[in-house]
């Protein structure tokens, strides 16, 4: 333990002295200065962090995304003390459903825990679904009571590979199946009601609904363009894009492996062109709107984006499976934020998938690397524009107006 | 002495080429000699009599070794012939993403500017706040420590070897996975298909990676250095088995991750994924260039039902399972 705390003492050290140097550059030129700090997340003690104080952007900045907690599988506790056991688990015994029991009881618990998750939904009743291929079950999550159950290939349906999730409004759950080439559909009761698409679809793997338009979008990676369904017949109507005309193809309204698909409030679709690195935009009626997005690793560039979801604010979240991270766009395709890196800790990713974003503003990570569910709280503008209100209300308050000191010490 | 077993070797190496490009021929399977012009291959019929001769006849007659050398010359020719004409694309072969060559995998460098803002020093195209370069978390006992928001896992970092196959890897973006289970191993009285997988694209039964070395582990007879570099014994097995496959694997050293320090085996100990159909690597110190599938790092025909370098790969690592471990030598990789 002593050794694992070494390098946070150094690093608080020659942070410390940095900021002893250069008191008022310091924060400006934080980026450049910094130091040699000790990258190597897995260093951290991960069991002895105050999740709670886990935000982005960093203070003094007003925060916009707060981590509230990560799922590794099964009836998972809210706190994270278990998580070295969890750590040293080999992925092979994870498929088992083998589990280190904590504290040293000879308890022998049998659980699945998550092996490639990736499409999420949420349900009215609050509970959440995620997609995992490699366990071909759908976890669903009661994150309050800390319930799992799971809908089981065999059992509620038949999964190949499964990918894509979607849960409709009226609690209807939408699973694509890679492998099957179709989309299975489950009622409020888990039991199985439809599947539809195998006769268009090649190689499906996002899915979104438009609840208005009555539409259901299934991006076909396979056939590198998207498929559109009737939502209550399931009968196909078109498709939107397509593949590229020759190698090296990149125009508009072509695909490079397209993966996922958001729909926003007024019914126009967002397409991660996973291989073009870039985000399309097209309306209800498939005619293309602009495309956002280029091939790199500085901020707002993409290196396999492949989850897309819409917040509350019509912010367009997508996950970037090679930079491990998630950046949030707003509507004209202009970044606004980014955060994760590739670790283990809460808030970095190991190859992130899918992305979701619920009514209540909650942000639903799934990565593929670790098999793990993270789940932040996006607040919105008008959030943030009353926790400004109310930070201006106080240093109003108190006569002497405050320096404003970074946090690190 | 050695020269004169060395040449054995090799011959016995061209005949047994010969007789696979031959059989393949008849079958139509191998992709080595899918371009071989026919006046390369016409010796081959006449080169499969000598093999009637015994070795050691080879050995001692210097005619036989002149005609010998000169079928190997032809032989050589014909392979490097078929080597060079069987490359029709590059040698990233799917990798090459619709085109997008090697950013179908890396990321270009495009700087903190991002797709706006015109500073491109600082982060101030950001609407929500400039500092998302790092996470500052926050211990129980109050201290801090603040993490570089880096991206993508640094190529120094033994995860990367995984996390960038895994990138697209998922089941989605790929169509037909590696290591679907098609690949065919002959064992003694049959052939078997290798149960790396279980023929679905989710990498269910796969090798698993992200998984230390065990010092000691099958028997090596040899020392994974600090840097993840191999050091061999020189016993007369492993030299043997040097020269007759070689070591084409590689170990990614660590100081962290799940199994602390230690050698890793990641997606690239066995997967070189710049190269789809070739491999090159040292038998014995002496660099060969060979057919392999599936960006296999090392000789692995599986087009040929014949080959043997599919187990002789897997047993470049697992070598207390090799032939050459049993000290029987005579069984050459072909």
């Amino acid at each position: 333990m002593t050794i694992k705390l070494k390098p946070i003492s150094i690093w608080l050290a020659v942070a410390s002295l940095a900021l002893a140097l250069a008191p008022q550059s310091f924060a400006r030129k934080k980026k450049q200065d910094e130091p040699a700090a000790p990258r190597k997340a897995a260093q951290l003690d991960h069991s002895k962090l105050d999740t709670s104080r886990l935000v982005w952007p960093l203070p003094p900045d007003l925060p916009r995304i707060k981590f509230l907690r990560e799922v590794y599988g099964e009836d998972q506790p809210a706190a994270a003390p278990g998580q070295n056991n969890k750590k040293k688990q080999g992925w092979m015994d994870r498929i088992a459903g083998l589990q280190t029991t904590d504290n040293g009881s000879l308890k022998k618990e049998f659980r699945h825990l998550f092996g490639r998750p990736y499409g999420i939904g949420v349900d009215s009743k609050n509970r959440v679904y995620v997609a995992d291929s490699f366990v071909s079950a759908v976890f669903v999550f009661d994150l309050e009571k800390h319930e799992t159950r799971l809908l089981r290939n065999g059992a509620e349906a038949k999964f190949g590979t499964i990918i894509g999730l979607t849960v409709d409004r009226a609690d209807r759950i939408f699973v694509v199946d890679a492998l099957l080439h179709r989309v299975a559909v489950l009622g409020p009761d888990w039991k199985l009601e439809n599947y539809f698409g195998d006769d268009q679809l090649q190689h499906p793997g996002g899915i979104a609904v438009d609840e208005e338009n009555r539409f259901v979008y299934v991006v076909d990676t396979g056939a590198q363009r998207v498929a559109v369904f009737d939502a209550d017949t399931f009968k196909f109507l078109r498709t939107v894009g397509g593949p590229p005309k020759a190698v090296g193809d990149d125009d508009a309204e072509t695909f490079s492996k397209p993966s996922n698909v958001a729909v926003d409030s007024e019914g126009c679709i967002y397409v991660t062109d996973t291989m073009n690195n870039r985000v399309q935009v097209f309306d209800g009626d498939g005619k293309f709107i602009m495309m956002f997005g280029k091939s790199g690793d500085g901020p707002g560039d993409f290196a396999r984006p492949k989850g897309i979801a819409i917040d509350g604010d019509s912010h367009i979240w997508v996950a970037d499976a090679f930079t491990n991270r998630v950046q949030i766009f707003d509507r004209e395709g202009h970044l606004l934020a980014f955060f994760g890196t590739g670790g283990d800790l809460p808030g970095q990713f190991g190859v992130p998938s899918g992305v979701y974003v619920d009514r209540q503003n909650r942000v639903f990570v799934t990565e593929q690397l670790r098999g793990r569910m993270q789940v932040f709280r996006y607040f919105t503008d008008a959030e943030a524009q009353a926790m400004k209100d109310e930070r201006a209300k106080k240093t109003t308050a108190s006569a002497a107006p405050a320096a404003q000191p970074r946090e690190t010490k | 002495m050695i020269a004169d077993y060395t040449m054995r070797r090799r011959t016995e190496f061209a005949i047994e080429m010969a007789s696979a490009i031959t059989v393949a021929e008849k079958s139509g399977g191998l992709r080595l000699c899918q371009h071989v012009h026919s006046e390369a291959a016409l010796p081959l019929p006449e080169f499969n009599r000598s093999t009637e001769t015994p070795v050691s006849n080879l050995r001692r007659s210097d005619d036989h070794m002149k005609k010998a050398m000169f079928i190997l010359f032809v032989m050589l020719f014909a392979i490097g012939m078929a080597s060079a004409q069987q490359l029709t694309g590059d040698i990233l072969g799917p990798h090459d993403v619709n085109g997008h060559g090697c950013a179908s995998c890396h990321a270009p460098h495009t700087g903190a500017q991002g797709n706006r803002g015109t500073n491109a020093g600082a982060g101030e195209n950001y609407l929500w706040g400039r500092d998302f370069y790092a996470t500052t978390y926050t211990f129980n006992d109050g201290s801090t420590a603040t993490i570089t928001n880096s991206g993508a896992f640094a190529a120094t970092d033994t995860l990367f070897h995984t996390a960038a196959c895994l990138s697209c890897h998922d089941g989605n973006q790929t169509q037909v996975q590696g290591m679907t289970g098609l690949s065919v191993e002959t064992v003694e009285g049959g052939s078997v298909t290798t149960y790396l997988n279980d023929g679905s694209e989710s990498l269910k039964n796969d090798h698993p990676v992200h998984t230390v070395y065990t010092p000691g582990g099958f028997n090596w007879p040899g020392t994974v250095n600090a840097d993840g570099s191999i050091t061999w014994g020189t016993d007369a097995d492993t030299t043997e088995f040097q020269k007759n496959y070689g070591r084409p694997f590689r170990l990614y050293a660590s100081t962290s991750g799940p199994e602390g320090v230690g050698s890793y085996v990641e997606c690239t100990t066995c997967h070189n994924p710049h190269s789809v159909n070739y491999s090159k690597s040292k038998y014995l110190g002496v660099t060969q260039v060979k057919p392999t599938n599936f960006f296999v790092r090392g000789w692995y025909n599986t087009d040929n039902p014949n080959s043997n370098s599919g187990q002789q790969f897997c047993r470049s690592c697992h070598y207390s399972k090799s032939n050459e471990y049993v000290q029987h030598y005579g069984i050459i990789t072909k």
